[in-house]
């Protein structure tokens, strides 16, 4: 329900919380996006109020992609994150987590496929490890922290995009 | 100019985002207390719009208790839900290392004022013993203090500070 996402305006600047899954299957990482935008970004959504990081990526998993045999490895990492985007300025913060699918899910089917929620109009696509430095996907510090999730220790990112001022 | 604090009321939750800092020195850490609460916890305070958790840490603490420090490493985040005085809340707290040896005029008595008298701070620094017989707010900050204090982490070093 979009009235209990953290996703707020305070003095002109756009706050919001998002919990994000990390799903990585032979050296491929899971992105989403909506049909109209330009960059992908990884799979999950706002944080409700009231609800844990954890408890928005099984949600968000669940209501887009329909996937019931999965489970939340560890935390990952948290970003502060300021950006502008479509004459906002943004004030975000990122969770994200390192998720594990089961192998029999139908996601692992294809390379590119459309969510299941008709009305959101969610693309995924795998983008190969190896190819994430080049790859049209947001935030910028996004593919680093990809590869640095591999030692296991959760990183903290502070970053402010240039056109945010 | 500051922007307002993050700390705003969304389904009758009261949601905000805060900043506190770890300050190690001889095996004890800071801790502050409000006069009317009876409860410590960790100094810090409400991360504004805009603010970077680093720059509400240096900003609260050069307030509360005089300090400067070029930067600090962030420790850990938690997800905090508690109900006080019959409203309930949903708290993102940073946790951020500060080490004693890279700030300039932190107090070394064992107890002392903050500077901003009418906010009515006490600080302290607090042994393990003390952590443990203390009550001490949010529930889980005991364990992740005492985990702390017994971890052989490079950030805990002797301090060099002024005495009042």
């Amino acid at each position: 329900m979009k009235e209990k996402d953290i996703n707020v305006v305070i003095d002109n600047v756009r706050l919001n919380c998002r919990a994000v899954a990390v799903i990585i299957e032979n050296d491929k990482v899971l992105f989403q996006k909506r049909k109209q935008d330009q960059f992908w970004a990884l799979p999950g959504g706002k944080i409700h109020v009231l609800e844990k990081g954890e408890d928005t990526i099984k949600r968000e998993l669940k209501e887009e992609l329909g996937i019931k045999d999965f489970s939340i490895e560890r935390f990952n990492s948290v970003s502060e994150y300021f950006f502008g985007f479509d004459t906002e300025k943004y004030h975000q913060y990122i969770f994200s987590y390192i998720v594990s699918v089961d192998e029999h899910e139908w996601i692992f089917q294809k390379e590119e496929f459309d969510g299941i929620e008709e009305n959101e109009n969610l693309l995924y696509k795998w983008f190969p490890l190896a190819e994430l430095k080049e790859a049209p996907i947001k935030p910028d510090f996004i593919a680093e922290q990809i590869m640095n999730s591999k030692n296991n220790n959760i990183q903290f990112i502070s970053y402010t995009e240039e056109n945010s001022i | 100019m500051k922007k307002s604090d993050i700390n705003f009321v969304l389904d009758n939750i009261k949601v905000n985002c805060r900043a506190v800092g770890i300050i190690a020195n001889n095996d004890m850490i800071l801790m502050q207390k409000r006069q009317r609460d009876n409860f410590w916890t960790l100094p810090g305070g409400k991360i504004a719009l805009l603010e970077k958790g680093e720059e509400t840490i240096q900003r609260e603490l050069k307030e509360e208790i005089g300090i400067d420090f070029e930067n600090c490493t962030m420790y850990n985040v938690k997800e905090n839900f508690f109900k006080f005085e019959n409203q309930q809340y949903h708290e993102f707290i940073f946790m951020y290392l500060i080490n004693p040896n890279q700030v300039t005029g932190l107090c070394i008595d064992k107890e002392f004022d903050g500077i901003e008298t009418q906010k009515k701070l006490q600080f302290r620094w607090m042994t393990e013993k003390e952590l443990l017989s203390t009550e001490i707010a949010p529930t889980w900050l005991k364990d992740e203090l005492l985990t702390y204090l017994n971890a052989d982490f490079k950030g805990k070093t002797k301090m060099l500070g002024r005495k009042l």
